[in-house]
């Protein structure tokens, strides 16, 4: 056996001893492991136990998981909610009976006795969840140690929702989530309980059904038109997060691990915390069809009260301020062009139909779905299609699993956001007078007239039309898992799990503004008129896992021994081809007078061992971890080094409780994770700035550090859940202290250095919070039952040490409105701002405080009264310092452009009070973000089984149709269109920026759901 | 069970060997410092560099801002006009921040050039050649950081890696040029004739300035311009420095007797990609004040300098204009490849008139006055000035006539001759220097500010030191 385990396993020489002793404790802890198995006593009296699991009202209840407690022995109950289990020992036992959405349920199982049906209470509250704990363990939710959020498939699909980001809004305690703005297709950025880093990766690592995938963001050329930044693409390219591309329907179940203390099994990829997302899947019984069918449509939700004129002063001002002579034929009252370009009433739809079934030796789920979300403009739009298989055979001890998602999704964003070209729908509006109504027509050209008002004429309806932006996307994330169950008796098992899978994705775009529109025959954008800019993205992951977990049922308890390895590649290539100077109606590039290349590369190669130790004992009560990734990466300094990222936890259920109180469990974890080093930090480039014909080289401005090291997170975590009211409440509290060392840092060393930016690891900053749940089932009668849930999160945020001075980080436009600066003793998103002028003329930098929210709360009910039932969920943020850019586009154009005195906006001694406090260098456009929104709104109704009958003719089981809303309303201060929009999202940092965005919508939605 | 553990070593086995690909994974991008690369694409790398830095709105138009000379009028950056007037120069932002970080990058690469190990493979007539290049280039560059950032004096970068070298007080700055240029003009002395790398196009644009004897005559010409700097330092005067000065200038142009005004090195354009660099000045925003306009003498040839625009300006703080240079016109074509000069004779003679008006020298700064005036303006000569104010009115005249989007000359010329204020010209609609604010220190924007993230590396102490 020793043959088996002595492969020389790639280790380079320096760390060879090190690893030696690895090695030798893996073999040895194998060893162990097989020499147990093969000594277990195994033989007693045995019987068969057969029964059937239902509800309270009778209903059996499948796929219920039935166990001898103490032993491997259990089943799965079928379509009619039967089981039978073999090999049961003599003598009293205890069966347990456990399903997700459903309370456990134990039964004294008496000897001889042989049957026992077993009844089953609903879980409204979901106290009795399974969270996962390593790479192929997971525990019951009543052991964990850790507060981590599940959002199952009815939470998410609740009201449909274009992307899972969005789905996530206002259901993770800890998570604060922006979008770049209102248009369709996502653009979603996530950060859970703080930023952990300053320059390094800031959002949570996405699994799905095992596979790391992507969710990285590609600009489509955007700024190739709107000159918001340098070069073809940039950031703010209003980017969607391609986690956007998996399709909210196939999601069985999402698992947010917030912090390293639950995610170090994760290792340099969890430090900002882990999304786990696992697809549908089949189950065994009779073949289910679904069929789901959901039309809506949307309305903006808030759009600015612009100001209106008489004619008499509109011709006044026309004349002095923009030397146009306005006749009264081109004198339109008071236009609302927001209304004209985003009242744009499209539909919005969703079909989806699955199939799932199987029996005990294999199982399926298929679906297919197609969906679009029409965009309040023309011309924008989000359309997705999906098809997802799950298959699962046993083939003799091996369970052989493969899962493919193949998405399709066509996003159309339009133009938004930051714009030096005056093309941008905000730019425009903002400077151009009411009187003025862009959607009239040249009569010799049949062209929207062109805009007198604004530099370049752009009219926006002409823009919108005209300017397209697709963005195309074919995606696959599959994987093939092989479980073999090498072992078994009723005492131990020993399984050996291997998991590949790869995501990868193309992404096409192909932006084209025509050279006929007036802002590009103006010269704006480019000597060139007409522009086209198309982009390939190839990404690909690919992941390998193997685990063997061992699994020991004695007396003292349960011991669950894990040991794995994980490699990961991840792979991207972006080239955009841009055109300029174009004929009216031709979108090759090839044909432009000028062309242009940009092509960003990247290839990253993580290996990791893993070894995990839990322990269940004192019955159940006390849950013990103990694990340790090991880690190397190619984007450290030194790629031989494994880095160790540990992990600890305990949890324990008090024997006793207080009268009222159903159970107590106290529990604390501490561990560590990173946060992988950025690909290339480690390197000083030369870079190429060719001149006549001829490549030169010079020094990079930023210095790389070879020997660079990822970010440690620890964490330590700890709280207490408290169940209540016979399973009919529940509180937890959470505290948390995650300390991040070493951040690898993109410090600004001296410009005069030659430098603008230096790689370094130090400094360190802190991020402690606390976060408190509430479920309550206040009404639980057979006709009406009130269902709630309440959260509340806050993070404080602090740099404790750098090893460099304060810095600024992020993008923005300078001090006089707002920046990030990075200082010991202030949050990391500390936002000062130039507030004034000293005695002496020079500004006065004032730190405000952080751009995250003070805290979040959320307020969710459900409300069911015989066939009805109403879902709401209220999602409230206090705090936080928004740059309200917008605030200035719209009072005065974009920048002060329009010169309108008394500005553009309704209300004019807003607009005087804000200019004239900028004017003096005051930050008159910093605002609080603090909101409460309406999230989500659903009513909805199941047929009763006689309509159901008479509609369907026998065919369907049940109906249920529904009404439901996204966004409906929201309660603020904030003066701009929504305070959670982002300019600069794809930040760690300086994400505080409304800049003239897509204006969000609010959404309405007819569903049917139907079962056959 | 034999069997079973067969497997699962063969799995394991087959694991291990999926995972021994080396994880050391660059991308197209790693081309990593430290070995030696061809001298070729070093100087490629810092006159390409220096043409980045240069050629932009920081060096061309901001002086002409700053002395109302002109203004980009863009309604969605209005920046551009307002960050000039009535309060201090933002320093934070793309305008204060500007003309800093790229020249010193191009400094760090001059000074990794100087020290390649590459130049060992040369003759020594080549090497010298190379550094008399690269150091004339890094010269240039701090002459640039000084003539923007003037009195706040500006880091000479001495250390390597990311230390800070302190600022420096102008004086120091000035003297420390004025040392490389003649340590480069040691090394032209024995050099090959010919430079032993490809230049650009432009520096055969009006003269081969591939040749090293040319490239002695840029050497002396700015070296010349730097001892004229260093005679006007308010701060630290130098009246020796204007005789050195004209002792430079003398050999730049060869005597009194060249008339080739437009002679010198040049920056050369190519929109095509991969170079993708227009001449910076094409653009559809910058206009020409009223003043500007209005204020050129009858008969001046430079007249073709002001056109009236196709269309006013947009109007920005209520300021509108409605001339501009045809050279900036977009919808011209050959604009886009318009050449524009490192440096060129004209200036020299009017540094040199300077020289000598301040030297007392009137009947010579005259005739090199008249040399700009005759030979670009077509107009009649200037009799003998009667007085130094009268050559310091005349020299700024052809300063800003000849000159505009050339370069700084105008504006340094006015901040030497004390008479910025006059620079502050009406305009209609646009704003006057604020009274309402206390800094009435420097009320002018006659420099740009230091930059905040150079202020903010140095826990905020950049005070020149001497």
């Amino acid at each position: 056996m020793r043959t088996a385990f002595s492969h020389p396993l790639q280790v380079p020489p320096r760390f060879a001893s090190a690893f030696r002793w690895h090695r030798s404790h893996l073999v040895t802890g194998l060893l162990a492991l097989l020499v147990s198995v093969t000594t277990a006593a195994a033989a007693s009296a045995q019987r068969r136990v057969t029964g059937r699991v239902t509800e309270t009202s009778g209903v059996p209840v499948p796929n219920a998981t039935v166990s001898v407690q103490g032993t491997t022995l259990g089943a799965i109950t079928n379509q009619d909610g039967r089981y039978a289990i073999n090999n049961v020992p003599a003598g009293q036992q205890v069966l347990v009976a456990r399903r997700i959405g459903y309370r456990r349920a134990t039964q004294l199982l008496g000897a001889g006795i042989d049957v026992a049906d077993i009844r089953l209470d609903q879980d409204l509250l979901q106290l009795e969840t399974v969270v996962v704990t390593g790479q192929a363990t997971s525990v019951s939710s009543q052991n964990a140690a850790n507060a981590v959020t599940v959002v199952g498939t009815g939470e998410i699909n609740r009201v449909p929702q274009p992307t899972v980001d969005n789905a996530l809004m206002g259901k993770v305690p800890g998570a604060v989530i922006t979008q770049n703005g209102g248009a369709p297709g996502g653009g979603v950025q996530l950060q859970i309980r703080g930023s952990n880093t300053i320059n390094g990766a800031y959002q949570p690592l996405y699994v799905v059904d095992g596979i790391i995938v992507n969710n990285d963001a590609f600009g489509i050329g955007l700024n190739s038109i709107t000159g918001a930044g340098g070069g073809i693409t940039n950031s703010q390219d209003q980017q969607v997060n391609r986690i956007a591309d998996l399709n909210p329907e196939e999601i069985e179940s999402i698992e947010i691990l917030k912090g390293p203390s639950a995610g170090a099994i994760y290792g340099s990829r969890g430090a900002n915390g882990v999304v786990i997302i696992t697809t549908k899947k089949g189950q065994a019984g009779k073949p289910t069809l679904n069929f789901v069918q959901r039309v809506g449509t949307q309305a903006i939700s808030k759009s600015y009260d612009m100001r209106c004129f008489s004619f008499a002063d509109a011709q006044q001002i026309a004349l002095t301020v923009y030397k146009v002579n306005l006749t009264q034929a081109d004198y339109a009252g008071c236009v609302d062009e927001q209304q004209q370009l985003y009242g744009h009433k499209s539909l919005s739809y969703e079909d989806a139909l699955s199939l799932r079934g199987g029996n005990e030796n294999t199982t399926y789920f298929a679906s297919g779905s197609v969906s679009h979300d029409g965009g309040l403009a023309v011309n924008s739009g989000y359309s997705k299609q999906s098809l997802h298989l799950n298959l699962n055979q046993l083939v003799g001890p091996v369970n052989l699993t493969g899962t493919s998602e193949l998405m399709h999704t066509l996003t159309e964003r339009g133009i938004s956001g930051n714009d030096n070209n005056n093309i941008a729908p905000y730019t425009i509006i903002g400077a151009t007078p009411t009187w003025f109504d862009p959607s009239r027509r040249d009569p010799l050209t049949g062209q929207y007239v062109r805009n007198p008002y604004i530099a370049g004429g752009a009219n926006v309806l002409q823009d919108q039309e005209d300017i397209r932006t697709p963005e195309d996307v074919y995606r696959l994330i599959g994987n093939v898992q092989a479980n073999w169950s090498v072992f078994a008796n009723e005492r131990q098992t020993l399984n050996f799990t291997t998991l590949a899978g790869v995501d990868a994705f193309n992404d096409h775009a192909h932006l084209y503004s025509p050279p006929n529109t007036y802002i590009e025959q103006s010269h704006n954008i480019s000597p060139y008129p007409g522009t086209v800019v198309d982009g390939n993205t190839d990404v690909v992951n690919a992941n390998l896992n193997a685990s063997l977990i061992h699994k020991l049922i004695a007396r003292f308890g349960t011991a669950t021994t894990s040991l794995g390895l994980r490699q990961e590649r991840q792979q991207s290539d972006q080239l955009l081809n841009q055109g300029r100077g174009l004929f009216p109606g031709i979108t090759n590039v090839t044909t432009g007078v000028q062309t242009g290349q940009f092509q960003a590369q990247s290839l990253s190669k993580t290996f990791s061992y893993y070894a995990q130790e839990e322990l269940s004992t004192l019955s159940d009560r006390l849950f013990l971890t103990a694990a340790v990734n090991a880690e190397r990466s190619s984007t450290n300094g030194d790629t031989a080094r494994f880095y160790a990222f540990p992990k600890f936890s305990a949890s324990y259920n008090l024997p006793f409780a207080p009268t009222g109180i159903d159970n107590i469990k106290f529990r604390i974890a501490n561990g560590q994770a990173g946060n992988r080093v950025p690909v290339n930090f480690k390197y000083t480039f030369l870079t190429q700035v060719p001149e006549n014909g001829i490549v030169g080289l010079r020094p990079s401005t930023t210095i790389g550090l070879s020997n660079v090291r990822p970010e440690v997170t620890n964490e330590t975590e700890g709280g207490v859940d408290v169940q209540f009211l016979h399973g009919r409440g529940q509180a937890e509290f959470t505290l948390y202290d995650k300390r991040t060392s070493g951040l690898v840092l993109q410090a600004s060393p001296a410009p005069s250095t030659g430098f603008t930016t230096q790689v370094i690891n130090g400094g360190s900053l802190t991020n402690k919070g606390a976060e408190i749940g509430l479920g309550l089932v206040p009404v639980q009668t057979h006709a009406f039952t009130w269902e709630s849930h309440t959260s509340y999160a806050r993070n404080r945020g602090m740099v404790t040490s750098l090893p460099v001075p304060a810095f600024y980080t992020g993008s923005g436009f300078g001090e006089r409105t707002a920046r990030t600066k990075v200082q010991v003793g202030y949050a990391q998103d500390e936002v000062v701002a130039y507030n004034g002028f000293d005695s002496k003329g020079n500004r006065i930098e004032q730190f405000y405080g952080s751009e995250s929210p003070d805290w979040t709360m959320g307020f969710g009910n459900d409300f069911t009264a015989g066939p009805f039932r109403l879902s709401t969920l209220i999602d409230w943020r206090k705090g936080g310092w928004v740059a309200d850019l917008s605030q200035t586009y719209l009072e005065q154009g974009a920048n002060g452009q329009s010169s309108i005195p008394g500005g553009n906006l309704a209300d004019t001694a807003m607009n005087n009070a804000d200019q004239g406090a900028y004017a003096k260098g005051l930050p008159a456009f910093l605002e609080h973000g603090s909101f409460a929104k309406l999230r989500e709104v659903t009513l909805s109704y199941s047929l009763n089984s006689r309509l159901t009958n008479t509609l369907f003719r026998g065919t369907a089981k049940d109906v249920r149709l529904e009404l439901s809303g996204r966004n409906l309303y929201t309660w603020t201060h904030y003066r701009g269109l929504d305070p959670e929009v982002s300019n600069f999202g794809n930040a760690a940092l300086s994400r505080m920026w409304d800049l003239a965005p897509y204006p969000p919508s609010r959404q309405f939605f007819f569903s049917a759901d139907v079962n056959f | 069970m034999k069997k079973t553990f067969a497997a699962m070593s063969a799995a394991v086995l087959a694991l291990s060997a999926g995972c021994k690909d080396a994880l050391n994974a660059p991308s197209q991008d790693n081309i990593v410092a430290g070995t030696a690369q061809p001298i070729q694409n070093l100087v490629t790398g810092v006159v390409a560099q220096d043409r980045a830095s240069a050629m932009a709105f920081s060096y061309l138009l901001f002086p002409e801002t700053e002395a109302r000379n002109s203004v980009r009028m863009d309604t969605n950056e209005p920046r551009y006009l307002n960050e000039f007037v009535a309060v201090p120069i933002d320093p934070s932002d793309f305008i204060g921040g500007s003309a800093w970080s790229g020249y010193y990058s191009e400094i760090r690469a001059a000074n990794q050039l100087i020290v390649s190990p590459s130049l060992n493979t040369m003759t020594a007539g080549d090497k010298a050649a190379t550094i008399g290049f690269v150091q004339t280039m890094k010269a240039l560059d701090y002459i640039r950081l000084i003539q923007l950032r003037d009195s706040l004096g500006v880091a000479i970068q001495i250390s390597q890696g990311a230390t800070a070298d302190p600022i420096r007080t102008k004086s120091v700055v000035l003297a420390y040029i004025s040392a490389l240029l003649d340590s480069a003009n040691t090394n032209f002395a024995s050099a090959s004739a010919t430079v032993p790398f490809t230049l650009p196009s432009g520096f055969k644009q009006d003269g081969d300035y591939t040749k090293t004897a040319n490239l002695i005559t840029f050497n002396r010409g700015l070296k010349g311009m730097v001892e004229t700097y260093r005679g006007f330092d308010h701060q630290t005067p130098c009246p020796t420095c204007f005789a050195t000065g004209i002792t430079a200038l003398n050999a730049a142009l060869g005597g009194a007797s060249a008339t080739d005004l437009a002679a010198g090195p040049y920056y050369q354009f190519n929109p095509s990609s991969p170079e993708s660099f227009s001449n910076p000045m094409v653009d559809n925003h910058v206009y020409l004040t009223d003043n500007f306009a209005n204020s050129i003498q009858a008969g001046d040839l430079r007249a073709s300098k002001i056109a009236t625009a196709s269309s006013p300006s947009s109007i920005v703080n209520g300021v509108e204009l409605t001339m501009r240079d045809p050279v900036t016109d977009p919808t011209i074509a050959s604009n886009l490849t318009r050449p524009i000069p490192i440096v060129r004779n004209a200036a020299f003679y009017l540094l040199r008139a300077q020289a000598k008006a301040e030297s007392g020298d009137l009947l010579g700064a005259t005739a090199d006055v008249n040399v700009v005036r005759v030979g670009e303006g077509g107009l009649a000569p200037y009799a003998t000035f009667a007085s130094l104010p009268a050559a310091r009115t005349a020299i700024l005249y052809e300063y800003r006539y000849s000159f505009i989007y050339e370069g700084p000359y105008y504006l340094i010329a006015a901040r030497e001759y004390g008479t910025i204020t006059k620079a502050y010209v009406s305009q209609a609609g646009m704003p006057t220097v604020s009274t309402d604010l206390s800094h009435s220190g420097d009320p002018l924007q006659t420099a740009l500010p230091m930059p905040s993230t150079e202020a903010a590396a140095r826990n905020g102490n950049v005070t020149p030191q001497p």
